[in-house]
């Protein structure tokens, strides 16, 4: 699996002004990829996740899935291609307030072009559900969950369809540090074990610790494509490349407490 | 499918309110058309099905019956027909013409023991029109046959005056010659008519000769049923049968005397039919526009309260065909409940009503039938039709609008803005 965007912008004309959501984009996504997106408020974070999850079109250059050009897909292709290979996880969660937590979860594996009807979907579910700590809560209605549980709701039901790519806004954001390391070790195992690339974006420095990549980004462009781990190793010794960027990350986490 | 049915279901029953609303309507809707529909094929059938069997001929000659309603029956002035032999003759042997069916309708009084009761009489063979006894059922007794002084008696007279079957009555008549003649019958059987004829009930019966005797006439009827083959034109045939009424029958208490073909003669009731259709149309459509508009405003209300829920779908993977499936499976869903709910009332209204009936508060129209109730009849095409229509409109409209919804682009459906 790989995802390319290359020389990707988006733009969305307000009438008067023109907002510039992102900038001349490259950027690639490979199957174990386990990336984060680091970014101010408006940065264009969400607005990328939705250019990976062909959820938008750019207004120009080119998104390619496994070397397809998806704006070449119609509705139902692209649909499809949502449904079987990427798993969504929203920043406001969508979690479809009629349905339990089990049929929320359920949901990707009904909608696609055939019903699934696997007779091990309903021990996965309730693996998955299992997983994101919700065991005594199957048959809850969303409206009767914390904020940090129907997130983890959202978590489960993008792992569903075991997708090969998971695009995921903010998904920590309304968890506490014991549920959110469960829930990214799980995302680890299924990195590790089943190929599946994660794409994060977050404000959680405790993310950022796990990932392999951080991706910064700021008014729609990309400032700097890292690996963590080898940064870890380097920052002693590379101390140039340290100084450069730890403030920044610093005076992005200020900007976001204020916003 | 079940966990999309399930999830159809309840997306229903969340916005209970408004689609409870729907659902009223459509039950109005489909309860109304279903109910209805029963009283168009009552019309069809009381008047128009049933004359037709009880006028058995399509042509018919009838003296001109006087016109003043509120006489009383015995009193009012009867002009018979004096119908000789050779006419009959002739008109049996036109071609085109099956058979002959005279009748005889005058009033009589029937002197019991203990009082005197104004009745009509109606005369016809019952050997030769198996159609018209067929409307009888004789509760009790037998048919009267041809020729014999008998007579049956409807069973509510029966029961009121007590008369009996084997009884002997004197009945008494106006003769065409002006002078009140008496005979002896028997009573020979008593009768119920359903409610499709009801104003059979209005008469006794007996043949025709025993008529004439009662008349003092041996040629006098009031009325020739002309029953036609199936394929006779009437272009051809009218003409005919009037050049023979010309030559025998027109004469001073008759004057310009015409045969009539049965539908003009009925042209009240095909008035009334059309009148009824035609009311029946009207609240039809009447009913299918509010359907329609409010199906289509709620359709949109839905979409617009879950265009994020529709987004949210597409962004899970639905392709655009699945999201108008799981939105008119909840139309359709809800459609088909209310209907079949609807019809079922509908159902339940229609068995009261046929067994009492609605009363008819037009004098006319009374008199002509001699029935003072209208019933509906069966029509069980009147209770699928409604289902279907009802289907139909909820499905259309909810399907251009849920298209037009599953387009928008996700990104903007799904935003917190
Ligand atoms: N539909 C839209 N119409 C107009 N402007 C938009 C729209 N969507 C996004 N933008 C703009 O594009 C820019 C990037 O937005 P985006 O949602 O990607 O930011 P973000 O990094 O996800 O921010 P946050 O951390 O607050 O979620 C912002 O300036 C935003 O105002
Ligand atoms: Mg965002």
């Amino acid at each position: 699996m790989e995802i390319k965007l290359t020389n990707v912008s988006k733009e969305y004309d307000l009438g008067a002004t023109k907002v510039k959501a992102l900038k001349d984009i490259n950027f690639t996504v490979d199957s174990h990829d386990f990336i984060t997106i680091a970014g101010p408020s408006g940065s264009g974070k969400t607005t990328i996740l939705n250019m990976l999850g062909c959820l938008d079109t750019p207004t120009s250059g080119i998104v390619t899935f496994d070397g397809v050009d998806s704006s070449k897909l119609d509705l139902k292709q692209q649909a499809l291609l949502r449904n079987e290979k990427i798993g969504i996880i929203f920043q406001s969660f969508n979690l479809v307030p009629v349905l339990s937590v089990y049929e929320n979860i359920e949901l990707p594996t009904l909608i696609g072009e055939k019903p699934q009807k696997r007779k091990d979907t309903k021990d996965w579910i309730m693996h998955l559900i299992e997983s994101v700590g919700l065991g005594d809560r199957v048959n809850h209605k969303p409206e009767e969950l914390s904020g940090g549980q129907r997130q983890r709701v959202a978590i489960a039901r993008a792992l569903v369809n075991r997708p090969q790519l998971v695009l995921a806004d903010e998904p920590t954001a309304n968890l506490d540090s014991v549920t959110s390391m469960r829930i990214l070790e799980l995302m680890r195992e299924l990195n590790r074990n089943e190929n599946t690339a994660f794409v994060f974006s977050t404000h959680d420095p405790d993310i950022i610790e796990h990932c392999d990549t951080v991706v910064r980004m700021r008014d729609g462009a990309i400032l700097s494509e890292e690996d963590v781990h080898q940064r870890k190793d380097v920052s002693q010794t590379t101390i140039v490349d340290g100084i450069a960027q730890v403030p920044e990350s610093d005076s992005e986490n200020k900007e976001e407490n204020h916003a | 499918m079940n966990a999309i049915w399930s999830l159809v279901f309840k997306s229903l029953l969340r916005n209970g309110g408004r689609n409870l609303l729907q659902a009223g309507l459509i039950f109005f809707a489909a309860f109304v058309m279903a109910y209805f529909a029963q009283f168009l094929a009552g019309v069809t059938r009381n008047f128009t099905d049933n004359l037709v069997e009880l006028a058995t001929g399509e042509i018919y000659v009838s003296s001109t019956i006087n016109k003043e309603i509120d006489q009383n029956v015995f009193d009012r002035e009867y002009k018979y027909l004096r119908v000789p032999a050779p006419f009959l003759n002739e008109v049996s042997k036109l071609e085109g013409v099956e058979t002959i069916h005279p009748r005889i309708d005058l009033p009589v009084r029937l002197n019991l023991p203990d009082d005197t009761v104004t009745f009509k009489m109606a005369a016809f063979n019952p050997e030769n029109e198996p159609r018209l006894v067929n409307n009888f059922s004789i509760t009790e007794g037998r048919m009267v046959e041809n020729d014999a002084f008998e007579i049956i008696v409807p069973q509510d007279l029966a029961r009121r005056h007590n008369i009996n079957v084997g009884d002997s009555i004197p009945l008494l008549a106006g003769t065409v010659n002006r002078r009140v003649n008496l005979v002896q019958y028997t009573v020979v059987g008593k009768f119920l008519t359903n409610s499709l004829s009801a104003w059979f009930n209005n008469y006794v019966y007996t043949s025709l000769q025993p008529a004439r005797v009662l008349l003092d006439d041996e040629n006098v009827m009031t009325r020739l049923n002309i029953h036609l083959v199936e394929d006779a034109e009437r272009e051809v045939l009218m003409p005919q049968v009037n050049a023979l009424v010309a030559q025998y029958l027109d004469n001073d208490s008759n004057p310009e005397l015409d045969a009539t073909w049965w539908e003009d003669g009925a042209e009240f009731f095909s008035s009334l039919v059309f009148g009824i259709e035609a009311g029946f149309f009207i609240i039809v459509g009447i009913i299918m526009t509010i359907l329609g508009c409010s199906m289509g405003f709620a359709t949109v209300m839905t979409v617009i309260e879950r265009t994020k829920e529709i987004a949210t779908y597409g962004a899970l993977g639905a392709p655009p065909k699945m999201i108008r499936k799981i939105f008119m499976m909840e139309n359709v869903l809800l459609s088909d409940l209310s209907s079949l709910a609807g019809i079922g009332i509908a159902v339940i209204a229609y068995l009261l009503t046929v067994d009492v009936g609605i009363p008819i508060n037009n004098p006319q129209f009374e008199a002509f039938i001699g029935a003072s109730h209208f019933y509906p009849a069966l029509d069980i095409g009147g209770f699928i039709l409604p289902f279907i229509i009802c289907k139909l409109v909820t499905a259309q409209v909810s399907f251009f609008i849920v298209t037009s919804a599953a387009k928008k682009p996700i990104t903007e459906a799904i935003a917190d803005r």
